[in-house]
């Protein structure tokens, strides 16, 4: 198992000549473990060469496997519909990063 | 794939409900959450406590608070709303969020959580850190929480956000993040009684173009300097010899260098003459008085009844324990397994920190100066910021429970003593309390056991994660003015370092080799960021905490006294000491004649509760330094050095003027400096006395500058 707390990262090769080019992203957490019924926050924090970090979750295209398990609110809010597996995908200056997903079922009671 | 028990989708008192009034604010600790709660409501802080915050809500008052027949009716929803007169104010709004899901609670019946009951284990919120480039530029945190049955809970709209200094950066209820204006604060989120905290750092520009290249000795430097970097602050230059070996004796020895130990040292042309100079200081004999003084302060040495003769065998086994280089881990195994009697054990004064030796008193000392946790908060009820339960309290203090004080008829020779039996009690339960390390397991006592034994052991393991960061950081503070935390006996989430890869890095350096105070001093003076100017620049001049300066910093009574006589030639005579005894050698004074400048200059005679030096200037000092006895002594007694120059017929008057500066400041004089103090006897008829003046005043006006009375 992942460690949670930890992010999903990729370094990036930039071109010497690229002034304040993203050298890295970092997307938090690194996999999501919620029931059926629940919803997890993402965040995409980018770095450049020049070492400034900047916040990214709304620049970046978001996709997501398994479509009907999984429901993506704005940009980044992903609900579980039902239980199920499947992977999360941020799209940005190219650059793909994965965030695995886990549902869990949930029983509602009446 | 992991299988996970299914989680039946009900609504939960600690997990929805309590959340609330921590979020609402009504839980802190100038609330319902404060020690009595307010108008009879009382709530766990920041929802620590969920059963008792379940009475408080359903069964105290007779129940009023909720009504089970008509719940939006209950006073738990008309107050904060403020349907019904609440002196907190509106919390929230009729059909908010907060709202719906307490009027759903009480509409299902307001129960308390089934056992079982998925809890939250850990908070976190991320990213772990962040740099805001740019005043207004923002940052959303997200907060997640991972629960007992191993699910995870987006808790980022739940949690209760707050900076350490809204002026820097401010978060709004949501998480946002903003910059206001260039610094360092910490982003806190706590819930269910869990915090967590996210430094966050707010700089002006982007990197500077043009950061120049700072030469790096050590790893302290490359922790510190790309700190530096990373904030837009260039550092000082390097200090000038003449900066540096005041600054580097005053350190060691505790005074600053004699005229022929800065004429030698200025005089060298040797490339490596300050590293040398460090091991030459490292070696000297008044190092081991430093350091016992340091010691002294920190452990309290002399107080309450163990008074003199306790303090000063207590001051004398510091002494010899640096002479000998005794790794501070062995000294710390030493002092845990103390007893004797304390004007012949010195180390039997170890517990004798507290006016009481009660398990409760030692626990909490031990936590705080040896491990850097503040845990007493937990003696009376769970901690408010951090992890620690009542339980883990008396956990803690049950190690000491056979720890106890044999009073004898003079208090002079009381001792410590372990008991062959006994145990603590813990308050609520009235049941004996078994040890149990922080954040470990129970250790259970056998007969004629003692138990501090496994705990030194514990305590001094390299891989105990507070010990060796809690030492570091205040040896850190003894040579650089600041501890990375501060204060430093407050290690906790919710106050993190202001350089954490360099703490990591001290408390890795100090296990690997062998908790020796001596290798980690030589490393911390020979880094360049102990030998920075305190003289700043455009870029450094608002920083306190980074270390892009030396600090300056008012020196103690003891280096000012030692300092003085060795300038005049003139040994200060102390209390029942013997002429000639220096002040840094004297961990403790008679308490019934404390010398009076040490006392006005923070120097206590016995130590009180306090373990850090008073710092604070007084009208007092400037008095004493103005017109008081020490300095009009040391300036006039007959037969010192400045005799012994007047006297010598090769030197001229502005030789004389230089070795005053040299001796008191460790540099020449310029040359205007030279002829303001010769001014009053360049003309007119010059007498043995008006000339002996005229170098009286001189050096009462050098010792009473800021040059002399500043380590800097």
């Amino acid at each position: 198992m992942r460690k949670l707390f930890a992010p999903v990262s990729v370094m990036l090769a930039v071109a010497a000549t690229s002034a304040a080019a993203t050298v890295s992203l970092k997307l938090y957490p690194s996999e999501i473990r919620v029931h059926a019924g629940e919803s997890q926050m993402v965040l995409l924090v980018a770095t450049d060469s020049e070492g400034v970090t900047r916040e990214v979750t709304s620049d970046a295209k978001w996709s997501y496997s398994a479509p009907s398990s999984a429901a993506m609110a704005g940009t980044r809010t992903l609900t579980a519909l039902k239980q199920g597996s499947g992977e999360l995908v941020a799209n940005f200056e190219g650059v793909a990063l994965r965030l695995p997903w886990k549902f869990y079922p949930s029983v509602v009671t009446s | 794939m992991e299988v996970l028990p299914e989680r039946r989708h009900e609504l939960s008192f600690i997990n929805d409900i309590v959340p609330i009034f921590t979020k609402a604010d009504c839980a802190n600790s100038n609330c319902h959450g404060s020690v009595r709660g307010q108008k009879g409501f009382k709530l766990s802080l920041f929802g620590s406590d969920p059963e008792l915050d379940y009475d408080a809500i359903t069964k105290n008052s007779e129940g009023r608070r909720i009504n089970r027949d008509d719940p939006a009716k209950s006073l738990v929803l008309l107050k904060p709303t403020m349907q019904v007169a609440h002196g907190g104010g509106p919390r929230f709004k009729v059909g908010s969020p907060e709202y719906k899901l307490m009027l759903d609670w009480l509409t299902e019946g307001a129960q308390y959580d089934a056992p079982g009951q998925a809890r939250l284990r850990k908070l976190a919120v991320y990213p772990p850190e962040y740099r805001l480039t740019g005043i207004g530029s923002t940052l959303q945190l997200v907060a997640a929480g991972e629960y007992s049955d191993g699910s995870v809970r987006d808790l980022t709209n739940i949690v209760r956000y707050s900076s350490n200094i809204a002026a820097i950066a401010s978060v709004t209820n949501l998480g946002a993040v903003k910059a206001e204006i260039p610094g360092e604060t910490a982003i806190m989120a706590r819930t269910m009684g869990q915090a967590a905290a996210v430094p966050v750092l707010v700089v002006k520009d982007r990197p500077m173009a043009n950061y120049p290249a700072v030469r790096e000795t050590n790893y302290i430097d490359k922790h510190v300097f790309a700190k530096l970097k990373r904030i837009n602050v260039i550092p000082s230059d390097l200090s000038t010899d003449e900066e540096f070996i005041r600054r580097v004796y005053l350190d060691t020895v505790g005074h600053a260098p004699t005229l022929a130990e800065v004429t030698s040292f200025l005089s060298s042309t040797r490339a490596d003459k300050r590293v040398a100079l460090i091991d030459q200081l490292l070696d000297r004999p008044e190092r081991a008085d430093t350091w016992a003084m340091r010691f002294a302060d920190m452990y309290r040495a002399g107080y309450n009844e163990a008074g003199q003769k306790g303090g000063g065998a207590y001051g004398r086994w510091f002494r010899d324990q640096v002479k000998k280089d005794v790794p501070y881990d062995e000294m710390v195994r030493q002092m845990l397994v103390s007893q004797g009697r304390h004007d012949f054990e010195g180390i039997s004064n170890f517990y004798f920190v507290s006016r009481e030796i009660t398990p409760e008193e030692s626990g909490t000392n031990v936590s705080q100066l040896l491990l850097g946790l503040q845990i007493e908060c937990a003696r009376c009820h769970n901690h408010p910021f951090e992890k620690w339960s009542q339980d883990d309290f008396y956990g803690f203090a049950a190690f000491f429970a056979r720890v106890s004080r044999k009073d004898m008829y003079l208090n002079n020779h009381n001792g410590t003593y372990l008991r062959e039996s006994g145990d603590l009690l813990h308050p609520k339960t009235q049941r004996p309390v078994t040890p149990k390390y922080f954040d470990g397991d129970t250790e259970p006592v056998r007969p004629n056991e003692d138990v501090r034994e496994k705990l030194a052991v514990w305590v001094t393991n390299p891989r105990n994660p507070y010990f060796a960061r809690a030492t570091v950081n205040r040896i850190w503070k003894f040579f650089m003015g600041r501890g990375l935390v501060e204060p430093v006996d407050d290690f906790r989430v919710t106050n993190p370092s202001t350089n954490e890869p360099l703490l990591d890095a001290l408390a890795a350096e100090f296990v690997k080799n062998g908790y020796s105070l001596k290798h980690l001093e030589r490393q911390i003076l020979n880094s360049r960021v102990y030998q920075l100017s305190s003289v700043t620049n455009d870029t450094n001049r608002g920083d306190q905490v980074n270390y892009s300066h030396f600090l300056t910093r008012r020196l103690t009574s003891e280096q000012i006294l030692d300092s003085m006589s060795l300038v005049t030639g003139i040994p200060e005579k102390f209390p029942s000491m013997p002429l000639g005894k220096r002040a840094m050698s004297i961990p403790v004074l008679p308490f019934m004649k404390p010398h009076y400048m040490m006392k006005v200059f923070g120097r206590n005679d016995l130590r009180e509760v306090i373990c850090e030096r008073d710092t604070k200037p007084s009208v007092a000092q400037v008095m004493h330094l103005v017109s008081g006895d020490t300095m009009q002594r040391q300036i006039t007694t007959t037969g010192g050095n400045l005799d012994a120059w007047l006297d010598d017929s090769s030197l001229s008057d502005r030789d004389i003027v230089s070795k005053l500066y040299l001796a008191a400041l460790s540099r020449k004089p310029h040359n205007d400096e030279i002829v303001a103090a010769l001014e009053p006897i360049q003309s007119g008829s010059v007498t043995k006395e008006s000339r002996r003046g005229t170098f009286e005043d001189l050096m009462w006006a050098i010792f009473n500058s800021k040059e002399f009375l500043f380590h800097h």
